[in-house]
């Protein structure tokens, strides 16, 4: 049986970057070690004006190609994970299709999906592959949270970058490696709890979702910006990953010894410390790696995969679980090994 | 199980302050430590404690020491 596997992962950053420095003079009250301290990030890059989700994603799929010397016409998949679409019609992905130069004959699909979506895509992306309807796909992720958010909302504007990622997936002949076992959850109540009120068919943009309100923390935004509740979703994160954790482990028949990595999305220093102090795992085992990205929503699980394969620590026949979780609520997990 | 006394230490550790500043009424606007980090280490403090599945309405009501007190003592993890 043919396996889906990973064959090559790239990423782009936007050029500017948001430093602490900056932050702690736009609020004040909060230093630049403060931030460091709370967030475990030092920077974030952030997206210029006009420069959209599909420009970043644009240049790591470049990046790819030529790392890959890969002929653009054996692409005949390309799936796009994004929130911050270039229009509201059409795909972004069939902009993106024209725009690589990739063959016309391709399946092309943008999907809607924060933090669960790489994982979620590597479950498409492996779909279509071993039910033999796709050879080469792209599975592409990338967002621009930063041009949804009140530059005077510090809950947020601390946390998030902007960035992309571009992995190529392949099908292998080793059924012992590459993507194996996936597990999902989706939990709609916690839509309110991180979201853009206005801007969509059910609210959309006026001079009233203009209008600027401070919050009782004193974060300022308005409904055209992003909300983030961030203690209902640390609630929802060490709830929900600690089991999600064991399910898949279990659906798996994996035990935590006989893992190598526990790559979780990269949410912030505190929630990832705190989920493995929870579910004890031996820090080395979680990977961290977004103190000079910050948390770039579908694109940190990429993010953490390519930075391993550079520093030596994923080579082939490595175990891995993949655990993407956040906005919707929406969860993700799959285990893999490493080809 | 742990004494109500355990507890408020717990907090005040988690607060920075002092456990004889934790009265009752006091919550963030009272204890300058109770940032929004704090609030996220109340939810794991409870959860770590065996409080059980914690709701977002329980998350939302962590707004005093008493609150705090309360849900614990409802959960059963107050010995006393």
């Amino acid at each position: 049986m043919r396996r889906a596997i990973v064959q090559s992962i790239a990423t782009h950053i936007p050029e500017a970057v948001l430093t602490n420095e900056e932050l702690a003079t736009r609020f004040g009250n909060w230093s630049a070690g403060e931030i460091l301290a709370k967030t475990g990030i030092r920077e974030r890059h952030i997206a210029a004006s006009g420069e959209c989700a599909s420009d970043l994603a644009f240049a790591a799929t470049r990046k790819l190609i030529e790392n890959q010397r890969l002929n653009p016409s054996a692409v005949d998949t390309l799936l796009f994970c994004t929130q911050s679409p270039d229009f509201l019609l059409p795909t972004t992905a069939c902009i993106l299709q024209d725009r690589l130069g990739l063959p016309k004959s391709i399946l092309a699909l943008d999907f809607n999906l924060g933090c669960s979506g790489y994982v979620v895509g590597l479950s498409l992306a492996k779909a279509l592959i071993e039910s033999d309807q796709a050879r080469t796909v792209l599975l592409l992720t990338a967002d621009t949270y930063s041009k949804f958010i009140h530059p005077m909302d510090r809950s947020v504007c601390t946390l998030f970058g902007d960035g992309a990622s571009a992995s190529l997936l392949v099908a292998a002949d080793d059924e012992a490696k590459g993507l194996q076992t996936f597990l999902f959850g989706t939990d709609g109540k916690g839509a309110n709890q991180l979201i853009i009120p206005a801007g969509g068919c059910r609210t959309p943009r006026s001079a009233e979702t203009a209008i600027a309100k401070t919050d009782a923390d004193g974060n300022i935004r308005t409904a055209d910006n992003i909300y983030m509740n961030g203690r209902e979703i640390f609630r929802f994160a060490i709830t929900t990953v600690p089991k999600t954790v064991t399910q898949l482990m279990e659906k798996s028949g994996l035990a935590k010894e006989s893992v190598d990595y526990l790559v979780l999305h990269q949410a912030n220093r505190y929630m990832m410390e705190e989920l493995t102090r929870k579910m004890h795992w031996p820090p080395e085992k979680v990977p961290m790696h977004f103190d000079r990205l910050g948390n770039t929503v579908s694109s940190t699980i990429p993010f953490v995969l390519q930075q391993m394969i550079t520093d030596g620590r994923l080579t082939p026949g490595k175990k891995l679980l993949l655990i993407g979780f956040g906005v919707g609520y929406s969860w993700a997990g799959c285990s893999v090994v490493w080809a | 199980m742990m004494a109500r006394n355990e507890l408020v230490v717990k907090l005040a550790e988690l607060f920075e302050t002092n456990p004889e500043h934790l009265t009752e009424e006091a919550g963030p606007n009272q204890i300058t430590g109770w940032d929004s980090v704090a609030a996220l280490g109340v939810i794991s403090l409870m959860d770590d404690a065996g409080a059980g599945e914690i709701t977002t309405e329980d998350a939302a009501a962590f707004t005093t020491i008493g609150a705090i007190l309360s849900f614990a003592k409802a959960r059963g993890i107050l010995s006393d």
